[in-house]
């Protein structure tokens, strides 16, 4: 294995969830260490204002308490505010930024929309709400689905981040698994110490971990677990507790989505799932049914 | 400058007072006759100055002496020091009194040092948190020492804490049942919810977030149905849809009303699994800690609130500090650790064993009794018991407090103050800006800490009279008077043990030794300073002052030892610094702009001498008065007291003029005299009736005719029956006039008349006694006025003789002839004229 930079050119964050305030300043320092230009994406997804046509439709309202109609023009109305507050937030956040940054709101079906824009070098972050409701709404679950479908790699950050601090850790399926060099790429950006599990016990990393040591510089831990041991439980397993590592890189498809998302979920802290080789996809075309509902912006220098 | 018109009225006066010039002839000042034919003998160069006694003390210089402390010729105050300080009751506290200079605190802070060491060592206070009303901090005792102990025990064990519970909230037990509890509640929203997705996902709808909630849609392969599908749908399946989603949404509705609770329970049982985790450190090292303070039960008690309040606030040692600042910082004022630490009021830790000796040279208020410190936190005043600072009294506590009575009244508030924490006998330290309102952020109310300090004050006499006067308070809170004499008989021994603490002083200052005749003419400065011959001044600062310049002027000069003419030296520059006044004075004298005669005489005026003290300099001034006389109805008119110039005592001292011309003359007719009696060229007040006697003679020469010598000065004030009284400053006024003669050129009959009982008070300047060896100059101790007029007339004063009148020629019988004839004027004016009124 020769050590090369990443891949990544873009980092792509998703700000139509009300999780976007706690994944923007992440969002800016993995841009920032990666020296990736940052696309903010605000997708309405069309069928909110699908739901607002039928006569019955109406809403839960947490704050205002009860059940309201939902009104299409009120509703208009509080989507366009939820852009302009979005881009607000987002350009303010982007202040400092070296590289080039672009805000888009896109009104479409998530998938679709999603489809057309994500490319092969794209990170996507996909934050998960904090709300429990939230969490089981139709947009969280097509985004995140459109996000693994898609060709980049996703970033799922938990509701709650333990720490913003600590090394890279890298679950590697095989001597040759994409998670080792993205982590190890992300580590020596950050000055991190990058921390390579073994999830199989035929992998046999040794001799490898020297090599990328010796070729970056970087301090690397070698954990060897076997599957059964780093997944034996729900709560992920103990061992990792003194880890304290501040993110996770796993490859696509070594282990389930589920599983992943349990990883996150179990570690409070965010995870990249980098796209094994031979799943890398050319970048799609754009949907047709995907449409700007803001005009896209020219890549900014900030 | 007097004008030639004024001048020359004035030559005109003296020649039409002249009447018998032959008969007043200057004499000799050896000697004068009295109307009873006695002499009245100028005093004798030894009577002028006492020299200095060293027989008792053998030695060549002060090095040889040995030092002497504390509380030197003052029995009296000695032994009230000793009784206001043994004495345990309240209200026996000190109030030390004497004159400026007499360096009393330094005396009396010797004595109580000696003493402070024998007595224990008083306890050492803390301050810690209220955890139930933290506005008001508790304030514990503990045995001297022991303070910083417990603070330290107390920083170590929130430091062991602070490494204990972030480790074991980290373990991998904590993070398994932590995690349990949380993925618990996750599975059960996590469930619920996700029942209701798939509940609803089975009838085709969605759960939806919109803008301002959430929303359920019917739905088809996971995207809501368009509304122009589901429009298009049969009107059975659009109302079954919507029965559905009405289900749906009292569910969704349940589910969110249940998160709240859920999350409550959630909080709950961490916050419980929080105690029991921090439980099995704090329980740990809370014993380590309690195990040093197990005789101290206040301090037991208050590590078990500490255990309480650590295992329910656990969370501050473990949310990690994202900003990264140094650890040290979570110590600071206002910190969430602040309540677990212990602030130090008082300590005797690293000091010596005994009882404190405390001087507070500023004692306002907060200095006193201690003040509340506040920081900004986010741009608001806080506080907290860590910023209660100890005042003086909380250090002095269990021993003594040494205050200056003038500071403590000038400092706003501190008087009161005082008493009122004498009066509780406790120490409340008190917020004083909140009172007055200067400030109304949330403040402390600590807990008082019981008193058991003497408190002495210093002041001067008049001080302490004034407030015996005005406060009745003081009486009762300062029973104990130590009045310090300022001064000592002046006896061999005394002089011996002034020789000592002289040679104490020297040696505390680190100046050099003085020698024997040095030592003698700084112990006649102190009686000089004494205003008598034969007594010491105790005033010791002023002796130092001496010393010190005396130091200077042997190092000039390259001697290592300082002799009688250093000191000399020192005294003169002393004077000549601060004797600008009085050299300006004599000048306008000298040049006739004060109208001041040293020869030939004049009917009705007189030298009095004045006494003059600025700025700790004093100095005698001549000062001519005159009188005018003319028939009247029997008044003697104070000038200066008509312009307001003149004092109570000086005024008093005119009348009795009256009374003793009323009592001597004429006593078969009504006075029918109108005197007018003034200090000349006097513009400012005029006090005291040391001229009293002077003033008598020139209202006797007026009325006589007789004229006065003007080469004579006088002081000494007069009774009713003629008898001249003592004044104070004898020295100044005599050398003040010799100045003036001298300046002018000693002609051998120049003096001053003193009154008699103050030759004791003699100590003159060398000059002065010098030219009254050589019979240059002479004064003369005189008892009664008829001494003084045949001094100053020539003529004898004249006694009554068996027929009941004064002598032919005699001056009283001048005296009465004169106001006889002013009767007899008057009785002319009285009779009726046509019947009308005479003009009294």
């Amino acid at each position: 294995m020769t050590m090369g930079p990443h891949r990544f050119k873009r980092l792509v964050l998703g700000l139509q969830s009300s999780a976007q305030s706690r994944s923007m300043p992440l969002a800016v320092e993995l841009a920032n260490l990666l020296r990736l230009d940052l696309l903010g994406l605000f997708l309405e997804d069309t069928s909110l204002r699908d739901l607002a046509r039928m006569p019955f439709a109406r809403e839960f309202r947490s704050l205002g308490g009860g059940w309201h109609p939902i009104d299409l023009d009120r509703l208009s109305q509080d989507l366009d505010f939820a852009v302009r507050s979005a881009e607000r937030i987002f350009t303010d956040a982007m202040k400092g930024l070296p590289t080039k940054w672009q805000f888009e709101a896109i009104r479409g079906p998530t998938p679709e929309t999603m489809a057309s824009i994500l490319r092969t070098d794209d990170i996507v972050m996909v934050s998960e709400p904090l709300s429990p409701v939230e969490r089981a709404t139709q947009q969280f679950a097509s985004l995140t689905e459109a996000a693994f479908r898609s060709a980049a790699a996703v970033m799922l950050v938990p509701a709650r981040i333990a720490r913003g601090t600590g090394p890279i850790m890298a679950v590697a399926a095989a001597s040759d698994d994409p998670s080792i060099q993205a982590a190890a790429s992300i580590a020596m950006a950050a000055g991190a110490e990058l921390v390579i599990v073994e999830a199989r016990e035929s992998v046999a990393l040794d001799s490898h971990i020297q090599k990328l040591a010796s070729e970056t510089g970087l301090t690397i831990r070698h954990v060897a677990l076997g599957e059964s041991l780093l997944f034996g439980s729900a709560t992920f397993s103990p061992t990792f507790h003194e880890l304290h590592e501040r993110l996770v890189v796993m490859t696509r498809g070594v282990f389930e989505d589920a599983v992943t998302l349990t990883i996150a979920s179990a570690r409070r802290v965010p995870v990249l799932i980098v796209e094994p080789p031979e799943t890398i996809r050319a970048p799609r075309e754009t949907s047709p049914e995907a449409s700007l509902t803001a005009d896209v912006d020219e890549p900014k220098q900030a | 400058m007097p004008t030639d018109a004024s001048m020359t009225s004035a030559d005109k006066r003296r020649g039409a007072n002249l009447k018998s010039p032959e008969r007043v002839g200057v004499h000799h000042v050896d000697a004068a006759l009295t109307a009873a034919g006695t002499v009245v003998q100028p005093l004798s160069a030894d009577q002028l100055y006492r020299t200095t006694d060293l027989s008792e003390l053998k030695f060549a210089t002060t090095a040889e002496l040995q030092p002497i402390e504390g509380l030197v010729g003052q029995t009296r105050a000695s032994e009230a020091i000793r009784f206001g300080t043994q004495v345990d009751k309240a209200g026996f506290n000190l109030f030390v009194i004497g004159r400026h200079g007499a360096r009393m605190q330094d005396a009396v802070k010797g004595v109580l040092t000696e003493r402070a060491r024998a007595k224990p060592s008083p306890s050492d206070w803390v301050y810690v948190n209220n955890f139930a009303t933290a506005d008001r901090p508790i304030a514990i005792e503990l045995p001297a020492g022991r303070a910083r102990k417990f603070q330290d025990a107390m920083h170590k064990l929130i430091d062991d804490l602070k490494a204990a519970l972030p480790a074991l909230f980290q373990s991998e037990d904590y993070h398994t049942r932590r995690g349990a509890i949380d993925e618990s509640f996750q599975k059960k929203q996590g469930e619920a919810l996700s029942a209701l997705r798939d509940k609803a996902a089975e009838q085709g709808v969605v759960i939806l977030r919109t803008p301002l909630g959430f929303a359920l849609a019917p739905a088809r392969n996971g995207q809501v149905v368009p509304p122009d599908e589901f429009n298009s749908w049969p009107e059975a399946k659009r109302r079954e849809t919507q029965a559905v989603i009405q289900a749906l949404e009292k569910d969704l509705e349940r589910i969110i009303h249940q998160i709240p609770q859920w999350e409550t329970q959630r909080r709950d049982e961490i916050r419980q699994l929080n105690r029991d985790t921090a439980k099995y450190a704090v329980d740990e090292l809370v014993e380590e800690t309690k195990a040093a303070f197990n005789d101290l039960p206040r301090v037991i008690q208050h590590i078990e609130t500490v255990r309480t309040d650590l295992v329910e606030n656990v969370a501050i040692f473990v949310v990690k500090n994202e900003e990264g600042e140094e650890e040290t910082s979570d110590f600071r004022p206002g910190s969430p650790f602040d309540r677990y630490e212990v602030n130090v009021l008082v300590t005797q830790d690293g000091k010596e064993p005994g009882a404190p000796v405390v001087e507070e040279l500023h004692p306002a208020l907060v200095n006193l009794i201690g003040r509340i410190e506040y920081v900004s936190r986010h741009g608001v005043l806080v506080t907290n018991f860590r910023l209660i600072k100890a005042g003086t009294i909380h250090r002095a506590n269990g021993g003594y407090l040494l205050l200056d009575a003038r500071s403590v009244l000038l400092e706003p508030f501190s008087w009161t103050a005082l008493k009122r924490t004498l009066r509780r006998g406790e120490i409340a330290i008190e917020d004083i800006a909140r009172f007055i309102g200067l400030t109304s952020t949330v403040s402390l109310e600590p807990d008082p800490i019981p008193l058991k300090v003497k408190i002495i004050l210093f002041g001067d006499r008049l001080l302490y009279f004034l407030l015996a006067a005005i406060d009745p308070e003081l009486a009762e809170h300062f029973k104990v008077l130590a009045d310090f004499e300022d001064d000592v008989e002046r006896t061999p021994q005394n002089e011996a043990i002034l020789a000592r603490l002289v040679a104490t002083l020297a040696r505390r200052d680190e100046l050099n030794a003085l020698d024997r005749d040095a030592i003698a003419l700084v112990l006649e400065y102190a009686a000089r300073l004494a205003d008598h011959a034969g007594k010491l001044s105790l005033l010791v600062e002023q002796l130092r002052e001496v010393l010190i310049e005396a130091d200077y002027c042997a190092r000039e000069a390259k001697r290592s030892v300082i002799s009688r003419a250093d000191v000399d030296r020192a005294l003169t520059s002393r004077i000549r610094r601060a004797a600008r006044l009085r050299d300006r004075m004599q000048e306008a004298i000298l040049e006739k702009v004060a109208l001041v005669d040293t020869d030939g005489a004049h009917v009705g005026q007189i030298n009095s001498l004045s006494f003059i003290e600025l700025g700790g300099f004093a100095f005698g001034r001549p000062t001519r008065i005159t009188c005018q006389v003319r028939p009247g109805s029997g008044k003697v008119v104070d000038i200066e007291r008509e312009a307001k110039l003149g004092g109570p005592v000086h005024s008093k001292g005119v009348l009795i003029l009256s009374g003793f011309l009323a009592g001597r003359y004429a006593l078969d007719t009504p006075m029918s005299l109108l005197a007018s009696l003034v200090f000349e060229q006097s513009y400012a007040g005029v006090e005291g009736d040391s001229a009293s006697s002077a003033e008598l003679f020139a209202l006797l020469s007026a009325l006589a005719e007789v004229p006065l010598r003007q080469d004579l000065a006088v002081t000494g004030s007069v009774n009713q029956h003629g008898e001249v009284q003592a004044i104070g400053g004898v020295n100044e006024k005599i050398e003040g006039f010799f100045d003036i003669c001298q300046a002018r050129g000693l002609t051998g009959t120049q003096g001053v008349l003193i009154p008699q009982a103050n030759v004791q008070h003699l100590m003159l300047r060398k000059d002065v006694i010098e030219a009254c060896a050589a019979g240059r100059f002479a004064i003369y101790p005189i008892a009664s006025i008829n001494e003084g007029i045949a001094l100053l007339t020539g003529l004898p004063a004249g006694e009554r003789g068996a027929d009941g009148t004064y002598p032919p020629d005699s001056f009283n019988r001048r005296v009465e002839d004169r106001l006889r004839s002013f009767a007899s004027i008057r009785r002319s004016f009285g009779r009726p004229v046509g019947g009308g009124l005479s003009d009294s």
